[in-house]
């Protein structure tokens, strides 16, 4: 039995290897396309070559292949890790085979596009997965344009490589004019098995964290703070088990952060003429890493998120989290080389590359930032009032770990700003699932009905870039810049308000929704099939989570009223409260989950089905 | 603070737009039109000016009918690269300040009269302007731009070639 599967593997093996060169796919047959062929063409934009067309052939395997010049064993797709571009046009019908060439099931989703559920690639849910040796067709109208990314959506394989970017020519005209393009696809690799990362992250939270406190800072600390202060915080932070330095789970200690494959060293180049206006699409592909983008010299206008074009915004740097997309434009005038610099949110390590006039070229590589510290900042960003909430009782607060919190004397947390605090609603609470929250007073309750379409949610941040930057250093993108051109379609009110808490126990590392992983809960989040429903998500973590929802879009109630903007992945940071508009009209079954891979896989991940 | 400088904005747009936004200082509307030599027109919409490039004569007296397609207001200035330039460096300064407290970040500022004598006219979504403006003498290039934060980089930019 266990023969045969193997001889029928290597059977499928061949006959792919020459299906995908008959038909022009494949690495070997990538020199031969005329867009690659042209140093300067657009396709040049990504080194791991581009496939495109009405049917598109992508075969997976893991094999040995050097990253940064050192063996490792990522999975490929058509022999690239990660995998080539994937170009569409806006109204063409797409065909994609994929074929499976591992020993274990795998998948592809699409992240961002809007399609039907059986060809959204989530296994589990409207979709099977891809048993080994099998191939499977996925078809579907290509609906939108823009910049995307598609990833295997089984097991921790995306972290394996298993990722590649997708973009969407436009039907129309886009909002904005540009001479060339170049793709930057953002990873984070490991030599690791992604299994034993994450029995790493089980056994010791912050075991990829080496950016602990030392002595060395508490006595810095104490020449600052003096000694009673400083105590006392590290005593908090412990009761709480957590480090303030835990900006990351898993950092440059292991990881090594690539753009389109290559690591800083290999420093991957883009070439421009200078005046040119160049299109950079760029696309974060990590597992587990946000980064912050600049390129020194050059002002950067962002001009789509998440492959929605938004009204343009100059910035110097921008912070693109976990599964997110950018579209920037920049205009280099001089015959130099600029470093593209994309540091790590957690300041353990960054990727690089070079935008130049001709190849051989660079610039110099920016003073890395201080380590940031989450500190009190990240306490006062907790979107409640701790000093009322007496009669609050935390011992349920499922997902959250407050038991040692005993004897926290709030009235000292120097630095705690709840002064956006005020006016929170909490009038529409009904109904919803609190996990065990017994909330013996509610503060700032008042009668009224839901916030108007677009309004921002009290307890958010969206002025805010985060952690770790400094706001007056330069200009930084932020969620309340983003604004579409035009109102989406549907501008109903929304009828309904559900309300969904990020959940987690660092030391443990579980994640959940509303302090239930995926394995204890028993259905499906249900949206009534067109209804017009608000989406809260309230983080009552301390760290970051990028928030993602499969087959609809979701429009952030950033303030922008009708123009919100539309995304498929939010950040939603530590302590603070989001909200998006859904319009529920993609029926069936669909993926909602925290885009950190490990986050994921621990269990915050839930079903929503419209129906 | 910042509310009366707005306002001082508004105020001196208001005062530019009365007056005839014709580059040789002065001149009279109804002057400017009776020796138009030509009428150009132009499309403003995200984010490009159709046509992309121009070229007229010295001396040249031409009246732009710029018509806004698009969802946004655009403005249309005439000026040299680096007049644009500092233009959109002081737009951006005045949108920064406001940011993320608004929606006056720059979007409703319409042009004033920093930049020296720049011709300018700023166009709301589905209007058409005008703008009557002589062609100098002894410049080359000159650029029509909108420099509404972020709208020239992302392409609203023409070139006027003056050399004929």
């Amino acid at each position: 039995m266990a023969t045969k599967n193997i001889t029928d593997l290597s059977l499928s093996r061949r006959q792919l290897l020459k299906g995908g060169a008959a038909l022009g796919f494949g690495a070997a047959a990538m020199g031969l396309a005329p867009a690659w062929a042209d140093p300067w063409g657009q396709s040049n934009a990504y080194p791991q070559g581009a496939v495109e067309g009405n049917d598109i052939a992508l075969a997976i395997r893991r094999e040995t292949l050097a990253i940064n010049g050192r063996n490792a064993r990522p999975i490929t797709i058509n022999g690239t890790s990660p995998g080539p571009l994937i170009r569409l046009r806006e109204g063409q019908d797409a065909t994609l085979r994929v074929t499976n060439l591992l020993d274990e099931p795998t998948s592809i989703h699409w992240h961002g596009l809007i399609l039907p559920p059986a060809v959204d690639g989530a296994p589990g849910i409207s979709f099977a997965g891809i048993a080994p040796g099998e191939t499977f067709t996925y078809r579907f109208p290509v609906v939108q344009n823009g910049t995307y990314w598609y990833h295997s959506h089984s097991g921790l394989q995306e972290q394996l490589g298993h990722a590649g970017p997708i973009i969407i020519d436009a039907a129309e005209r886009e909002p904005f004019r540009f001479d060339r393009e170049h793709v930057v696809l953002l990873t984070d690799w490991t030599y690791e098995e992604p299994g034993s990362v994450f029995r790493n992250l089980k056994t010791a939270e912050g075991y990829y964290n080496l950016q602990e406190r030392t002595i060395a800072d508490f006595l810095a600390e104490v020449r600052e703070n003096g000694f009673r202060e400083t105590a006392r915080t590290r005593a908090m932070w412990a009761r709480m088990r957590m480090s303030s330095r835990d900006i990351a789970d898993v950092t440059g200690s292991t990881y090594t952060y690539l753009v389109n494959g290559q690591a800083p060293e290999q420093n991957w180049t883009a070439l421009f003429k200078p005046g040119e206006r160049l299109r950079l699409r760029f696309i974060n592909g990590s597992a587990m890493t946000y980064f912050d983008v600049r390129i020194p010299g050059l002002k950067m206008t962002v001009v789509a998120a998440d492959g929605q074009p938004v009204q343009p915004v100059p910035v110097d740097e921008f912070r693109i989290a976990v599964a997110e997309t950018y579209d920037v434009i920049v205009t280099p005038e001089a015959d130099t080389a600029y470093t593209l610099f994309a540091e790590s949110m957690d300041r353990s390590g960054f990727a690089r590359a070079t935008l130049a006039p001709r190849l051989g070229m660079e610039a110099g590589i920016p003073e890395r930032r201080r380590i940031a510290d989450r500190g009190m900042e990240a306490m006062g960003a907790h979107g409640m009032d701790h000093g009322d909430m007496a009669g609050m009782d935390h011992s349920n607060m499922a997902g959250m770990d407050h038991s040692n919190m005993a004897g926290m004397d709030h009235s000292n947390m120097a630095g705690m700003d709840h002064s956006n605090m005020a006016g929170m609603d909490h009038s529409n609470m009904t109904g919803m699932d609190h996990s065990g929250m017994q909330h013996g007073t509610s503060p700032g309750t008042s009668e009224g009905g839901l916030l108007l379409a677009g309004a921002a949610q009290p307890g958010s941040q969206y002025d805010q870039a985060g952690i770790g930057i400094d706001p007056e250093e330069r200009r930084i993108l932020v969620y309340r810049d983003l604004k579409a051109f035009r109102p989406w379609p549907d501008r109903r009110e929304p009828e309904r308000e559900m309300e969904i808490h990020l959940t987690g126990n660092m030391e443990r590392y579980m994640w959940s929704f509303d302090g239930k992983t995926f394995s204890q809960i028993d259905g499906p989040i249900q949206f009534r099939k067109d209804e017009r429903l608000r989406l809260i998500l309230v983080n009552d973590t301390m760290m970051e989570h990028p928030i993602h929802l499969h087959g609809m879009w979701m429009e952030l109630e950033n303030g922008a009223g009708e123009l919100i903007p539309r995304k498929h992945t939010i950040n939603v940071k530590p302590g603070e409260r989001v909200s998006a508009l859904i319009t529920a009209d993609a029926e069936g079954s669909w993926a909602f989950h925290c885009h950190l891979l490990y986050h994921m896989d621990a269990g915050m991940f839930r079903v929503v089905r419209v129906s | 603070m910042y509310k009366s400088l707005f306002a001082a904005l508004v105020t001196l747009w208001s005062a530019n737009a009365l007056a005839a936004p014709g580059h040789q200082a002065n001149g009279t509307q109804p002057a400017n039109e009776a020796k138009v030599d030509r009428v150009i027109q132009v499309e403003a919409e995200e984010m490009i000016f159709g046509p992309e490039a121009l070229t007229i004569a010295p001396g040249e007296t031409v009246k732009f009918e710029i018509h806004n397609s698009g969802a946004l207001a655009h403005e249309f200035v005439i000026g040299d690269r680096a007049a644009q330039e500092e233009h959109r460096r002081m737009m951006q300064e005045m949108g920064s300040h406001g940011h993320g407290h608004g929606d006056h970040g720059g979007h409703d500022m319409a042009e004033g009269e920093h930049g020296g004598n720049m011709p300018a006219v700023t166009i709301a979504p589905g209007e058409t302007a005008t703008l009557v403006w002589t062609a100098p003498e002894g410049a080359s290039q000159l650029e029509y731009a909108c420099n509404i934060p972020g709208h020239y980089e992302a392409g609203m930019v023409g070139q006027i070639d003056l050399e004929g």
